[in-house]
């Protein structure tokens, strides 16, 4: 069972995320600060973290900071879960090294889907180098051809959303940076999903990774 | 009566008998009857013993050298008269060559030196002394020939008596002089003229020119012809310096001030060109004999008799200002200066001022504007010392001209607050004579701080040299204090804003917790719900009704938290604005587009371009925000009859983006408030709005340097249109897309 930890100091929503989380199958365990979801993941060893940003004490990036410097936590994939919605707070965020950030208020869905993502991203990545194929040498270049064809169906929006999609962007710092709403980009997500003739969430992913050379090498802005 | 007169007469001397023979005038002379002759080469009570061995020894002489001699004698008559002559010995030689007769020739000249001439008093005294004396004495006679001239005239001009005598003055009178000369004498001896004194250039035998003032006076013998005696003094010393004299007057004459010369009766006797033509005239004759009153005017004469005269008189010059009146009847403003003169006379020098008196006269203006103004004036000397101050300065300041006076104005208006930095620079720049604008609080003499505006101007004279420093100062006090109630309210409107910022920041961040767990505390619930089979479907159904419009709420109170958000960012300037180089239709058939696709092509648009379109310098992330709004709007107003229209109109100078729908529109009053935040028309009650879309599109727009306005008929729809300017992009040739 995957091991998710929730670190937020409103009490009432912490309850409800552990248990919205462990509803959908994940082991949780929570914290109230940053000083004490750092001795908790030492412990629990989590799979994922969830972590507000604004808690007494030791905050969000405080306890990032710690995690990335942490031997056996540095690359468990970190979420900020926060009211925070400023550019400006979600770049640094970012930029400490955390893999997604999601605003409050949030629907179980978009918590669930968030996690899952990120979770699915760490499993291909441990997967293809368990294959020891790197994405690149799998393409050849008629398989190019192809691809190149089928990204140019996209509209300019959907173009620039896969690019950054490419670049390993969150959908809500793919909104941010476009200044739309990330319903708007899950949105998007879904129409180029469709027309790229893939199914769900995490092809696209792979799919992005796959061909990350063409899809960077394209002049969309 | 006859002895009133010069007279001639003579009486003859035989050496060889010692016999004489007299005329009837020497008789008369001597005052001796008829036969009783005296011989006068023996001592008798005529002449002193000395005369009478003097008259012997030329006698001697006459008959030795046979030429003549002549001296002049006194002699006691014996009426007890004193009378004085000059004889001439003349001899006359007989066959043999011996001196036959000597030839006397007297003339009494006692009248002639008992009239004006001093020089013929010393007739009284011997011959010996006549001369001795520094003047030619000279006897000419009604021709004009010399009859008579004392040794003076060998000796200075180094002739000879005996080649001068009988023959015309007018020979050695230099030819230049001649003429003139000749007028005076001929005017003596025809015309009855008395006298004449003027000055001739006698030529001496050396050839030399010597300046003689020759004093001759007219007489007759009583019967015949006038006769001329006179003298010839040496000048040509005083000539030179005359001509020194002669050389100043020049000076005078052409000196730039004007100077005048006016007689102890107030009357011009001497006006220089300069001074003639100050007052414009052309020729001093004008002017000459006037009165000085004659030359101003009569308000000016009045001071000068009251106010100047008077100071003149005490002190015996006087300098100050005055103002004349010119010929055109203009006046001239002058600086003058009276010196008085020996004779009663004076002497004015003048200089134009009036230049500086309408400098003057400006700065009076100006002072005078001032004080209407209720400003401070201070005038300072060329080093900064207060010379005059007006008398807003002590009605603002409380300090008087008598407390300042010699005073720089930095030694004045001490406080404890002043700021010596101003202090400085106001001193440097006086110091560099340059202007200074500033304000500097000051203190009153009662110790009340007061702001003065200060403004000081160097006045410079016409040869650019710094003779003045005019300060205005204007009390700025509740000015300053107005200033700081002002930067006071600001800093509570800052305050204010802060607080404002600060609320929209805590409502849009501090609700957003609570809003999760609402949503997380529901999404639990749903989950629940739905993997409970226990519960009745009906019931689920509800559930999930209530569970989606709570859902709603929240995202519609997170996308009003947002947009409150943006405008507390725009509020506070923290808006980003990066523009980038675009084309609009490009931009805005994408915005379409994701409409589109976004509502699985339920909601649709129709686009247009008119006009050649170029390239727009906008941030592309905002103007995408402007457009979706609009287009959502339009989208949300529309009726499903006719599709919303999308036109972007490229004109010469700007873009036009009109957003046109054929929905409900806007009641016409209600129009102006549409780009007020939270204002919703009247009409769209049942339509989600936050009706802060429209303020941030307004806002956006504003960013960008356009405009954005609505046209709308109620009931049958409304036009959106964004007006931006076509901003200037380098490389103007590929601006076409």
């Amino acid at each position: 069972m995957r091991k998710v930890l929730v670190v937020e100091d409103e009490v009432i929503l912490r309850q409800n995320m552990e248990e919205i989380i462990s509803l959908h199958g994940f082991e949780v365990k929570s914290a109230e600060n940053g000083e004490a979801g750092l001795l908790l993941a030492r412990s629990f060893r989590p799979d994922l973290i969830l972590c507000d940003i604004k808690m007494p004490r030791f905050d969000g990036f405080w306890l990032i900071e710690q995690i990335r410097n942490e031997p056996g936590l540095q690359s468990v994939p970190f979420i900020f879960v926060s009211a925070k919605v400023d550019r400006r707070d979600v770049r640094e965020g970012m930029e400490l090294g955390a893999d997604d950030y999601i605003t409050k208020p949030f629907t179980s869905n978009e918590l669930i889907h968030a996690i899952n993502a990120r979770l699915d991203r760490v499993e291909m990545f441990r997967s293809m180098i368990e294959k020891e194929t790197p994405a690149e040498d799998a393409l050849d270049q008629k398989e190019a051809e192809k691809v190149l064809e089928m990204i140019k169906r996209l509209t300019p929006s959907e173009s620039r959303i896969l690019k950054r999609i490419s670049q390993n962007c969150s959908s809500y710092e793919i909104a941010q940076e476009l200044f739309i709403s990330t319903k708007t980009v899950e949105n998007h997500r879904s129409n180029i999903t469709n027309k790229l003739g893939l199914k769900g969430h995490l092809s696209l992913l792979r799919f992005c990774l796959n061909n990350q050379k063409i899809i960077q090498a394209q002049n969309w802005e | 009566m006859l002895r009133d007169v010069f007279m001639f007469g003579d009486w003859e001397y035989y050496p060889t008998t010692g016999e004489t023979n007299w005329s009837e005038f020497i008789y008369h002379f001597y005052e001796v009857d008829d036969g009783q002759k005296i011989n006068f080469f023996k001592p008798n009570t005529y002449y002193t013993l000395d005369d009478t061995f003097r008259m012997g020894n030329m006698l001697e002489k006459v008959l030795q050298s046979k030429q003549t001699v002549e001296g002049i004698f006194q002699l006691h008559l014996p009426s007890g008269r004193t009378a004085i002559h000059h004889s001439i010995f003349q001899p006359i030689l007989g066959t043999n060559g011996d001196v036959e007769i000597v030839h006397i020739a007297l003339q009494d000249i006692t009248s002639q030196s008992k009239l004006k001439h001093e020089h013929v008093a010393a007739f009284s005294a011997s011959s010996d002394f006549i001369d001795q004396l520094h003047e030619i004495v000279f006897q000419l006679d009604e021709l004009g020939n010399i009859i008579f001239l004392n040794a003076t005239w060998e000796n200075m001009l180094g002739f000879s008596r005996d080649e001068t005598l009988g023959r015309p003055l007018k020979a050695w009178v230099h030819s230049a002089d001649m003429e003139r000369f000749i007028d005076r004498t001929d005017s003596l001896i025809k015309n009855g003229e008395k006298e004449f004194e003027e000055e001739f250039r006698i030529v001496s035998k050396t050839g030399q020119s010597i300046w003689m003032l020759i004093r001759a006076t007219k007489y007759d013998q009583g019967f015949s012809t006038a006769c001329i005696a006179g003298t010839m003094l040496d000048i040509t010393e005083k000539k030179s310096s005359n001509s020194i004299l002669f050389q100043q007057r020049i000076a005078i004459e052409n000196s730039r001030e004007g100077i005048a010369v006016m007689s102890a009766d107030s009357q011009y006797t001497y006006l220089n060109k300069a001074h003639v033509e100050l007052f414009g005239y052309e020729d001093d004759k004008e002017l000459l004999g006037q009165s000085w009153t004659y030359i101003y005017p009569p308000d000016e004469i009045d001071r000068i008799a009251n106010e100047v005269f008077p100071e003149f008189l005490e002190k015996g010059f006087y300098r100050g200002k005055t103002k004349g009146v010119k010929k055109d009847g203009s006046f001239l403003f002058q600086d003058i200066c009276l010196t008085t003169l020996p004779d009663g006379g004076l002497i004015c020098i003048t200089r134009d001022i009036s230049d500086v008196v309408k400098k003057n006269e400006e700065l009076q203006r100006l002072a005078i504007v001032a004080e209407k103004t209720n400003s401070v004036v201070i005038i300072c000397d060329a080093k900064g010392c207060v010379e005059w101050v007006n008398d807003s300065f002590t009605e603002i300041t409380g300090y008087t001209l008598e407390d300042v006076f010699g005073k720089r104005p930095d030694q004045i208006f001490l406080g404890p607050e002043r700021d010596e930095n101003v202090v400085q620079s106001i001193v440097s720049s006086i110091i560099k004579g340059e202007n200074f604008k500033g304000e500097i609080l000051s203190y009153k003499k009662d110790g009340t701080p007061i702001w003065l505006l200060i403004d000081v101007t160097p006045i410079f004279d016409e040869r650019g040299k710094l003779v003045q420093f005019v300060s205005v100062e204007t009390d700025i006090t509740l000015l300053k204090n107005a200033e700081k109630d002002t930067l006071a309210a600001l800093e509570k409107e800052r305050e204010l804003n802060q607080f404002k910022s600060h609320f929209i920041n805590l409502a849009s961040h501090e609700f957003r917790t609570p809003l999760a767990t609402i949503q997380s505390s529901m999404d639990i619930l749903n989950l629940r719900l739905f993997q409970d089979d226990s519960i009745p479907e009906l019931m689920q159904v509800a559930f999930s009704k209530h569970h989606n419009r709570i859902e709603q709420e929240i995202k519609w109170m997170t996308e009003v938290m947002n947009n409150i958000l943006i405008l507390g960012k725009m509020d506070a300037g923290r808006m980003n604005f990066r523009p980038e180089i675009i084309c609009m239709n490009e931009l805005i058939r994408d915005v379409i587009h994701d409409k589109e696709s976004l509502s699985d092509g339920r909601h649709s648009f129709v686009m247009n371009i008119t006009g050649e379109c170029y390239y727009m310098h906008v941030d592309p992330r905002l103007l995408r925000h402007i457009v979706m709004n609009l287009l959502s709007n339009a989208q949300k107003y529309s009726s499903a009859n006719r599709l919303p229209e999308v036109t972007v109109e490229y004109l010469h100078e700007e873009v036009n983006i009109r957003v046109k729908d054929f929905g409900i529109g806007i009641p016409a009053d209600e129009i102006q408030h549409l780009f007020t935040s939270f204002y919703r028309a009247s009409n769209t009650e049942n339509i989600q709005g936050t009706g802060l879309g429209l303020v941030i599109v307004k806002q956006l727009v504003d960013m960008h340097g356009g405009s954005v306005h609505v046209e709308s008929t109620f009931g049958s729809g409304s036009e959106f249109i964004v007006n931006l300017p076509k901003q200037h992009i380098q490389n103007e040739e590929s601006t076409s897309c």
